[in-house]
């Protein structure tokens, strides 16, 4: 990286022949006669005192040209780049960069012959610009992202079903059943941005966060769990009174009746919106649960492992996912996995 | 054993160790394709170093090299990740052609680098007033924050910056 600043100014280098290093203290006096000038309410009396300065010495001179240099390769970007898509993507990078080095602490853990491995390419978020009412739904092992009319960016993840409601008064996004990614945008329209699952409902305030609803999970009653990477979102359970803020780098569970503690965001929980699928020192039979959310029919885990532990990251894209991941359970722990037909597999001891 | 890096011996090492650097890159990357340029830039990069040095562990010296091009292979991924996000959340958005794409990425590549280590609000600040060309009571202004506040921030941002560009050159 360092080589691509360098290669674009013929003038990175000491010119040649020059004799001696620019010392510390002028790089320093340089350094705030620039900030100075940069702030757009310096006088005339600051230039004049600077041009002297300049004057004084090659060394002043020289060290001001680079940053002169640096300033206008500043500038000269936002010729090529809006200003605005900069700072956001900068932004945005350094997010999924935190991720993806969270993530890594796991990827690394899972190593072994077994192929895991991370993040393939996104998905290409302009595949379709979904119909303003129209219903959304991802099958089983399926992820999906789109871009909304208004430029808010929605995932699906497996098996999820989503209404869109957009009208004139507000932009609302019913999750019926699974997960989705939401990374707002600012409405031009004003409208307020709310998410409903039938849980309760949030609203966010500029943000990037992922919402799950759990309709049918035996022996555990329906609820939702909101994520948030980014801003802050607000969420009020169906039938209670206050509101709970959420901030980023936190996660919190609720139903209809109550709002859960608010708890630090597990970053497995959000691997998938890298197309990854994700455990962190999981129980297999936990790890069988997530799974079965992928794929059609039983998946069934025996109680004599059940409580094994398995931390990886395999890739949950394209048909065939699971069964890869099945596949490498049984390399890496003393399992077998038994097909009695597409649909009915068992997980047990070997 | 030891040997000395010349033309000859990379060739050996290319030899004796290009599989292994490839299979390594590709449990890393979890792609072949990715895997198959990092390892021919690995070489690149051992072909462009002008001094003899003496290697005694050639994988060990390899996959620091490869090391470092996959980490900054992320960040360019990161980055166009980003911004095709960012330019997808646009309302007009259209996709960019080949040529832009290349184009914008060098750039934010460039801007990214150069900012690298600082701190967000930094960055921000610094953004502000070379990127956006404002002065700095409307930057304080933007960010509730004190001119005194973005004045510093701007002090640390150009000589981090100037530190970035011109550390070997002096």
């Amino acid at each position: 990286m360092d080589d691509a600043v360098h290669s674009h100014s013929g003038r990175a280098g000491p010119p040649p022949g020059q004799a001696g290093a620019i010392p510390d203290a002028v790089i320093g006096q340089a350094v705030d006669w620039y900030v100075r000038l940069a702030s757009g309410t310096h006088t005339e009396q600051d230039r004049a005192a600077f041009a002297h300065w300049r004057g004084a010495h090659p060394h002043h001179a020289q060290a001001w040209e680079r940053l002169q240099s640096m300033g206008g390769r500043m500038r000269g970007s936002a010729v090529v780049v809006a200003p605005t898509v900069t700072h956001a993507a900068l932004a945005r990078a350094e997010s999924i960069t935190g991720r993806r080095r969270a993530l890594k602490s796991l990827i690394w853990l899972g190593g072994g012959g077994a192929g895991l491995y991370l993040v393939h390419d996104r998905l290409p978020w302009r595949a379709g610009l979904a119909g303003l009412a129209a219903d959304v739904h991802t099958y089983p092992g399926e992820r999906r992202g789109m871009v909304l009319a208004d430029g808010t960016q929605l995932m699906l993840n497996t098996a999820t079903a989503v209404d869109l409601r957009f009208d004139a008064h507000e932009r609302r996004i019913l999750l019926r059943e699974g997960e989705i990614m939401v990374a707002t945008a600012g409405d031009p329209a004003g409208r307020p941005f709310v998410v409903a699952t039938p849980d309760g409902t949030l609203v966010p305030l500029g943000t990037r966060f992922t919402v799950r609803h759990d309709g049918q999970v035996p022996a555990r009653l329906p609820y939702t769990r909101l994520a948030v990477t980014e801003g802050a979102v607000q969420v009020r359970a169906a039938d209670g009174q206050a509101s709970v803020l959420v901030n980023a780098g936190q996660q919190v569970d609720f139903s209809r009746h109550a709002v859960q503690a608010v708890a630090d965001l597990r970053e497995d929980g959000q691997a998938w919106t890298d197309g990854t699928f994700a455990a962190e020192g999981m129980r297999l039979a936990d790890l069988l649960a997530e799974l079965g959310r992928y794929r059609r029919g039983v998946l069934r885990c025996a109680p004599e492992v059940a409580d094994l532990r398995i931390t990886g990251a395999w890739p949950q894209d394209g048909p065939g996912a699971s069964d890869r991941i099945l596949d490498s359970l049984q390399r890496r722990l003393p399992v077998r996995v038994d097909r009695y037909t597409r649909f009915w597999v068992t997980v047990s001891a070997r | 054993m030891s040997e000395q890096l010349s033309s000859l011996n990379i060739e050996t090492l290319y030899c004796d160790h290009h599989g292994w650097l490839q299979g390594w890159l590709r449990r890393r990357l979890g792609n072949a394709g990715d895997a198959a340029d990092l390892a021919h830039d690995t070489f690149l990069r051992l072909l462009g170093r002008q001094q003899r040095e003496t290697i005694h562990e050639p994988r060990a010296y390899l996959a620091t090299i490869a090391n470092g091009l996959v980490v900054s292979h992320w960040r360019r991924r990161a980055l166009e990740q980003a911004w095709l996000e960012t330019l997808a959340a646009q309302p007009e958005a259209l996709a960019p052609s080949p040529e832009e794409r290349a184009l914008v990425l060098e750039t934010l590549q460039e801007i990214a680098a150069l900012l690298d280590g600082l701190p967000a609000r930094v960055r921000e600040i610094f953004l502000f007033s070379q990127v956006d060309g404002l002065t700095y009571p409307q930057i304080a202004d933007r960010l509730a924050v004190t001119v005194n506040v973005v004045q510093k921030a701007m002090t640390r941002a150009v000589a981090h910056c100037y530190k970035a560009l011109y550390a070997q050159a002096r």
